[in-house]
């Protein structure tokens, strides 16, 4: 198989694809990073958006009420996080594991007692989400197949990186997530309320990754199956911390780990004497070595006397 | 600071040791009854999945004290971790290394040797596997400050799939094994102990207490548990008494990836017998809870690991007896992480309490804890 076989348009198509949910995660990781809270839960927020949006399709047959259903469960189990950490002052961190924990468990959980399977689940006759071509664009040499012929998500998904970007440097809330995050103080010395901006932050992320959800379990498996985001929810953190916190880095990151990902998919499909688990660990290890190299090159930047003491 | 609340007010009339313990089952049963609201809006009968795993504890003491193994030192690798403030969660990953390392010097290396000299050998193995997957996270922090909370998730993953990939490839069973995805057995001289005749608890447990003890000693009474303690509450102090935060960072990031890989080691020697494809479910994880529920103390960790075992070899009986998926043990040990973690018992007591219990109260100033 020749090089050129393997970089094709339809390479680009599913990189944009699978970037998908790594960005809308990272969206939200991003804004809740901004605003001060370690929100690593968007896992289990993408988890139980996939599952509400497979259970919604299947009993209302309306698969764009199944978006809105894994939106709403990925604002829920936000709403949950929000809860314990800015009302009850649990710990980001631990309580993000135990929502992780709670969603993997209870997705699993309901699956079974709402459709009575294990593992998996498709609704009958499930179609996922159509195409959408788009006629001029289509027409752009290489990257038409990439442009045009995503599903909607992914468009709403680049839409929301233009969103998030105006909401955070051009709306006065975008300000006040960013004097939240930063100085807490003179926030609340100007009258904005930690928790509020805190609250709606986390809630936020859970839209999006609920979304990210969404468009996981509608845009292209068309089924739910326990623990199907397997880690991508990390790899938005992933990807938010390498964007460094900027929307549109944080669309470039995501893209270069679904590049990894959909190198990986392709490689399984070939003739190529690869084990597929080694190529399926590229993303995470990318992860790793995109968010090292952030943290250096800022460490590098604050200069050897702050790089000595170990951080909090 | 001054922080006189009822419940502490309520909780000081009973001696110190006990107050913990009343507390934290405060916390436990008002988690119990959130999953039981669960269970019921999921259309169960609470009550019956409650009697069964109840029924479990009483009948399989001996499958709650084979979860109970792995479960007390992965809580023991959170309390270590956590103590310190340092948040390593990727315990399960810590785990599959100490297994596969376990493995492979199982296969390999220890038939060569004599039974018990073997057997220490693949343990001692398990947890410096353990503690070298622990490694790159901390380094990454003590380096360039990359938060060792993403890493080491992170690092499950690829755990994950680098064991499937020797799984799959070059450690593949020969026939049946193979086919079910999994190593070749480790020879039986290699096997512990059961407690008893044909029971799935063995002489693992016995390593886990020891090693609670221990750890309760390291973390209580040794120089570098003092570190651990200083530095988990202060960073700055620690630095300025003089002590390597680095060398603390990296050494208690070390010890918590052994003690969750020899959890690896004894799960494989003790109940797995080879290294299959997919295996120990969040064992991790749940360690958080155990430790959490322990307060992060040594020695309660061994209760509440028997406690936490108990719920897990009750989710197998819960599937079989009541059609309740054992994936509800994941959601108890979520829920009581959070109830735990948000003190959400403990500061719905604070503000109905003070007017029934102001008049028993005794002032006392004392810093939160």
């Amino acid at each position: 198989m020749s090089l050129s076989a393997f970089f094709d348009a339809d390479l680009l198509a599913s990189t944009v694809r699978v970037a998908a949910p790594v960005l809308l995660a990272g969206l939200g990781g991003l804004i809740t990073m901004r605003a001060g809270v370690y929100n690593i839960a968007l896992e289990g927020q993408m988890i139980t958006g996939c599952f509400a949006a497979i259970a919604v399709t299947a009993w209302t047959g309306n698969i764009y009420l199944g978006i809105v259903g894994g939106m709403l469960a990925g604002a829920l189990v936000s709403a949950l996080l929000a809860l314990a950490v800015l009302r009850f002052g649990a710990n980001d961190i631990v309580a993000s594991i135990a929502i992780n924990l709670l969603a993997a468990g209870l997705t699993a959980f309901l699956l079974h007692a709402i459709f009575g399977v294990q593992g998996t689940f498709r609704p009958d006759g499930m179609v996922g989400l159509p195409a959408i071509r788009i006629p001029l664009l289509e027409k752009v040499p290489i990257l038409g197949p990439a442009l045009s012929g995503q599903t909607l998500l992914v468009y709403v998904a680049v839409v929301l990186v233009a969103v998030t970007h105006i909401m955070l440097y051009r709306t006065p809330f975008g300000l006040a997530i960013r004097a939240v995050g930063e100085k807490p103080d003179a926030a609340r010395t100007a009258g904005v309320s930690p928790t509020l901006v805190k609250a709606v932050s986390v809630l936020y992320s859970g839209l999006l990754s609920g979304i990210a959800g969404a468009h996981l379990a509608l845009g292209y498996a068309s089924e739910f199956t326990v623990g199907m985001t397997a880690g991508r929810g990390f790899t938005g953190f992933s990807a938010a911390i390498f964007g460094q916190l900027n929307p549109w880095y944080t669309w470039a990151a995501s893209l270069m780990f679904g590049l990894a990902e959909a190198l990986g998919l392709r490689v399984q499909l070939s003739s190529i004497a690869l084990p597929p688990n080694v190529v399926q660990m590229v993303p995470y290890v990318l992860a790793i070595v995109a968010i090292s190299v952030t943290c250096a090159i800022r460490a590098w930047r604050l200069g050897a006397a702050r790089r000595r003491e170990v951080a909090e | 600071m001054r922080k006189t609340t009822a419940a502490r007010r309520l909780t000081d009339l009973l001696p110190g040791a006990l107050q913990g313990i009343a507390r934290q089952l405060f916390s436990l049963i008002l988690a119990f009854l959130i999953v039981a609201v669960v269970l019921w809006v999921s259309g169960y009968n609470a009550g019956s999945v409650f009697a069964t795993l109840l029924r479990s504890f009483v009948d399989d003491f001996h499958g709650m004290l084979r979860w109970a193994t792995p479960l007390i030192l992965t809580g023991l690798a959170t309390a270590v971790a956590f103590r310190a403030r340092i948040w390593n969660i990727g315990m399960d990953g810590q785990l599959y290394i100490g297994a596969l390392t376990g493995t492979v010097v199982g296969l390999y290396v220890a038939p060569h040797l004599p039974g018990a000299v073997g057997i220490a050998l693949v343990l001692l193995v398990s947890a410096l596997g353990g503690a070298l997957w622990a490694l790159p996270a901390a380094i990454l922090r003590v380096r360039w400050g990359v938060p060792e909370i993403i890493t080491t998730i992170l690092l499950i993953q690829v755990a994950a799939l680098l064991v499937s990939w020797l799984v799959l490839g070059p450690l593949k069973g020969r026939g049946a094994l193979g086919a079910s995805l999994s190593s070749d057995q480790i020879p039986r001289n290699l096997w512990l102990h059961p407690l008893a005749w044909h029971k799935p608890a063995t002489i693992g447990l016995y390593v886990s207490m020891v090693v609670a003890v221990f750890v309760g000693w390291y973390l209580m009474r040794s120089r570098h548990g003092f570190e651990i303690r200083t530095f988990g509450d202060n960073r700055q102090f620690s630095a300025y008494a003089g002590m390597s935060n680095r060398w603390i960072f990296v050494r208690t990031m070390m010890t918590s990836g052994a003690l969750a890989g020899l959890a690896g080691g004894l799960e494989l020697l003790g109940s797995m017998h080879r290294l299959p494809n997919d295996f120990a479910g969040n064992l991790g994880f749940q360690g958080v809870a155990v430790s959490l529920v322990a307060q992060n103390n040594p020695f309660a960790i061994i209760i509440s690991g028997v406690f936490f075992g108990g719920l897990k070899n009750g989710g197998t009986s819960l599937q079989l007896y009541t059609d309740t998926p054992r994936d509800v043990v994941d959601v108890i040990s979520a829920i009581v992480i959070l109830v735990i973690t948000a003190r959400v018992g403990y500061q719905l007591f604070q503000r109905r309490a003070p007017h029934l219990l102001a008049r028993f109260g005794r002032r006392r100033a004392r810093s939160d804890a």
